[in-house]
């Protein structure tokens, strides 16, 4: 029999990981990942985020425009204001403001409805029909919100270059093919690249943090809203720590 | 029938150790007044992580080797003394899900044919449509008893028949198992005298246990 642990620790999370991981690469063998999980998360963490994620993008982009346009029309070079909208928006801002969305919509919910599911022990339910909790709820769930993070990122990029195009209009009455010409222009596929990695790698940092805090709950409710807060923090703290580094490994590679 | 053998098993943090050797032969009852042990008993057969430390033999055979060459579903089927489901989804989901998992190569038809006629012979009705949370407890601990027969295990695991249910329920549920010893076998654990008394089967009376 195994130990029951007291306390979750470090090495606790190290080991849910190594778990998680584990069976992530064996996804496809594994009977127990739940398409309907999967679809339910994409469906919470992805389209139902969609009108939040919208309005910030719009404004994300209109501002950077707009300050960005008044920096640089003091030097006469108003019209390179996209240069800052690739580098600002699709490079940093749509990854962490998207991961930030996440976390407080879907890393809470998940975290809360895990430590709920242990405290009237539907952990134990599925424990007894022989599924594992980790792959049905956990695995499934990190699927979902993964794939939810890397299109609403994508729909964050979208969105705020036409929100930064709506408000270039008010400086200089750009058109919308020339304006598209010129951020194309600007845009390298190594940055498309880098913000598709951040969005994987910040979705699946958010789901397994809060999964695990979730699966954390021991017995009482009053864990649960703890639980729910250490996520938040902890995903919060990684997502920054993991934009910094990919940032920095970016740039030495350039 | 099966042998089933504990030794130094322990829960709560090692608060309750016991061994055990016993065979379930048709009908089992385990009569525990504190519910401690038989709880436990019953979480170790079926996996649960509350079990501290302890050898168990299925069989004469060590439990993780057993379920190399059995399936757990297939094995143990527990009816939990409360109606647990997962809430997230419908009642018909709830018992679509292990059920898809015993029997993978089934049709829906038999499994709906066989859900309408365990709720016909416990005079249940209720939408299947609805989330657990919208039914009440009792209803839900009956559907948990169907779960479990549904899965035709070789072992049903029935924890505290008689909670949460009244006294009309309470002679619904009894009545069910009476006839239902006849077509499984069964190992139900119980606090209730009055479950003990009218039941007669074989009895682990664990009331004299320190």
């Amino acid at each position: 029999m195994n130990r029951v642990s007291q306390e979750k620790s470090v090495m606790d999370f190290f080991l849910f990981f190594a778990q998680t991981v584990s069976e992530l690469l064996n996804v496809r063998a594994n009977r127990h990942v739940s398409n309907v999980v999967v679809f339910r998360q994409i469906l919470f963490t992805g389209v139902e985020a969609l009108p939040l994620i919208s309005f910030i993008a719009l404004a994300i982009g209109g501002l950077v425009i707009m300050q960005g346009y008044e920096l640089l029309s003091n030097f006469g070079q108003g019209i390179w204001v996209h240069i800052i909208l690739v580098r600002v928006v699709v490079i940093e801002l749509s990854g962490i403001l998207t991961a930030l969305v996440v976390i407080a919509r879907s890393g809470t919910a998940i975290s809360t409805e895990l430590g709920n599911m242990v405290v009237s022990r539907e952990m134990s339910l599925l424990k007894s029909f022989g599924i594992s909790p980790l792959v049905y709820l956990g695995v499934s769930r990190i699927i979902g919100v993964v794939i939810a993070m890397v299109v609403l990122t994508l729909y964050f990029n979208i969105v705020a270059v036409l929100g930064g195009w709506m408000f270039s209009q008010l400086f200089n009455h750009l058109e919308f093919r020339a304006f598209m010409n010129d951020f194309i222009s600007v845009l390298k596929l190594s940055y498309i690249l880098m913000s598709f990695v951040k969005s994987i790698l910040f979705g699946f940092i958010i789901a397994i943090t809060a999964s695990y805090h979730g699966m954390s709950v021991q017995k009482a409710s009053t864990e649960v809203p703890q639980r729910t807060i250490r996520a938040v923090v902890s995903s919060i703290f990684a997502v920054i720590i993991t934009d910094i580094v990919i940032s920095w490994l970016f740039w030495m590679l350039q | 029938m099966m042998h089933i053998s504990m030794s130094e098993v322990c829960s709560a943090n090692n608060l309750n150790c016991f061994s055990l050797d016993f065979v379930v032969n048709g009908c089992t009852v385990i009569y525990d007044p504190t519910e401690h042990i038989s709880t436990s008993i019953l979480s170790a057969l079926i996996g649960l992580d509350n079990i501290d430390a302890g050898i168990v033999l299925l069989d004469g055979i060590p439990y993780d080797d057993y379920f190399l060459k059995h399936r757990l579903i297939s094995t143990f089927a527990l009816a939990f003394d409360e109606g647990i489901m997962l809430s997230n989804l419908t009642i018909r989901e709830n018992l679509m899900l292990p059920w898809k998992i015993r029997f993978p190569n089934m049709d829906i038809t038999t499994f709906n044919g066989e859900l309408h006629a365990w709720m016909q012979r416990l005079e249940l009705d209720c939408d299947l449509n609805l989330r657990p949370a919208f039914i009440s407890p009792a209803h839900k601990k009956f559907l948990g008893f169907i779960r479990g027969v549904m899965l035709k295990p070789k072992l049903l695991l029935i924890d505290d028949p008689f909670y949460l249910f009244n006294k009309t329920e309470r002679q619904r549920i009894f009545s069910f198992l009476q006839i239902l010893k006849s077509e499984q076998e069964m190992l139900i654990a119980s606090a209730d005298d009055e479950f003990l008394s009218g039941f007669g089967s074989n009895v682990i009376d664990l009331s004299a246990t320190p």
